[in-house]
């Protein structure tokens, strides 16, 4: 019998790519999903209170899109995104 | 030509597009894909990345008002292509068409891939019901794919569109049918699993993982993702007062895992939603579904099993521990 406590989910955690994750995509959709399931993990993660080197990964990844989500942000026509091919 | 002019009533146009050949697919798509532009209605290409180039070269200056996206990389796993429609179809909502090609099935889907992809298929009709506005049409390779998956098309679109035109299908199964789906068991997995329990006590789930983890060529980080996939179902579908147990089988590259005796989740959409989830049991499998490479849920009398299916490296992945 185990359990998920916070020295559990403390591990170090590297920052590869979850699956599906495309790094060099600029399109608003995949940043807002990205941002979106960063910040699921994250706080999925601070139920548990876990904290420092833990969350690392996933932290890492949440700046990494809320940074490229800021990049992207500036003013554009509607249609603005339309001409970044996806990946 | 398509099928979504055979009926008046605004509605959701969820067509199978038969073609044979990747050149065929340009040949038909193109002009459909023409049109959309030129009428300045929003486009999402979802289809693999040697069609996207084909597609492309054939647009010319057009495909810069389309959008893009290799679903071999975006939808290997299934449960998460109705998200990135709903983003679509949200972000254009006040549009009067949206236009979509989006390729669940191909050739090479491993068996346990493609059940999902057609479930896939079927829930498509539940999740954009609402939004008439819509046309989705999947293109099947009829050069590639089995009579099996064809028929199964058949059953899952309300229209198919093939070369001679577009018709209704006569063999779509209807809503009812998709929310409650005759879905077959999970195979069991060659092998002898490991089997422990997740309770109340404190030995560690990831140190237990992390040998078969090993063996499997899984690297450190996706043991940890599986680690975290398997405490988000386990919160959110978890019995409480009650062990979960889990089952481990190794393959060459990846790990299954089996979580059973789980609390059913009620909605047939659970953990595709967009955007994530508050309820518990639908956001433990729509954190599984971003952590995992697929995720497939039984119901089981009253409870349900979830497989998880996590595979080696991704990019940037060490694979070290």
């Amino acid at each position: 019998v185990c359990d998920y406590n916070a020295a559990e989910l403390h591990r170090v955690v590297r920052a590869p790519l979850l699956p599906g994750e495309v790094a060099d995509s600029r399109d608003r959709d995949d940043i807002e999903h990205w941002v979106a399931v960063y910040e699921q993990l994250a706080g999925f993660l601070n139920e548990f209170n876990a904290a420092g080197e833990m969350q690392e990964r996933y932290r890492r990844r949440l700046r990494f899109w809320r940074g490229r989500r800021a990049e992207v942000a500036q003013p554009a026509s509607e249609y603005g995104h339309w001409s970044e091919a996806v990946e | 030509m398509t099928a979504a002019g055979s009926s008046l009533a605004p509605h959701f146009r969820h067509e199978a597009f038969l073609y044979a050949g990747a050149v065929d697919f340009v040949d038909r798509a193109a002009p459909i894909i023409l049109r959309a532009v030129a009428a300045e209605d929003p486009v999402l290409i979802a289809v693999d990345s040697a069609k996207i180039q084909l597609m492309r070269d054939r647009l010319g200056s057009a495909s810069r008002s389309v959008v893009w996206k290799d679903i071999r990389s975006v939808g290997a796993n299934p449960a998460r292509i109705i998200p990135f429609w709903r983003r679509f179809v949200d972000r254009h909502a006040t549009h009067r068409q949206l236009l979509g090609f989006g390729e669940p099935i191909w050739r090479g889907r491993a068996p346990a891939e493609l059940i999902e992809a057609q479930r896939h298929e079927q829930l498509l009709n539940l999740a954009f019901a609402d939004a008439p506005n819509f046309m989705l049409l999947c293109p099947y390779d009829t050069e590639q794919l089995g009579a099996g998956v064809l028929r199964e098309a058949h059953r899952s679109h309300p229209l198919i569109a093939e070369s001679d035109g577009g018709r209704q299908s006569v063999d779509y199964a209807g809503l009812a049918a998709m929310s409650a789906p005759d879905l077959p068991p999970l195979p069991e997995p060659a092998g002898e699993p490991v089997e422990f329990a997740v309770g109340t006590g404190n030995a560690n789930v990831r140190s237990l993982l992390a040998h078969h983890g090993f063996a499997a060529g899984l690297g450190a980080a996706r043991t940890d993702d599986l680690t975290l996939a398997i405490a988000a179902v386990t919160d959110g579908m978890g019995r409480p007062g009650v062990q979960q147990a889990v089952r481990v089988w190794r393959e060459s590259g990846s790990l299954l895992v089996d979580l059973r005796d789980l609390r059913a989740a009620d909605d047939p959409l659970a953990g595709r939603e967009w955007p994530p989830p508050v309820e518990r049991a639908a956001r433990g499998l729509w954190m599984a579904n971003q952590l995992c490479d697929l995720v497939q849920v039984r119901r089981v009398g009253e409870g349900a099993v979830v497989r998880l299916h996590v595979t080696g490296a991704h990019s940037g992945e060490i694979g070290a521990w």
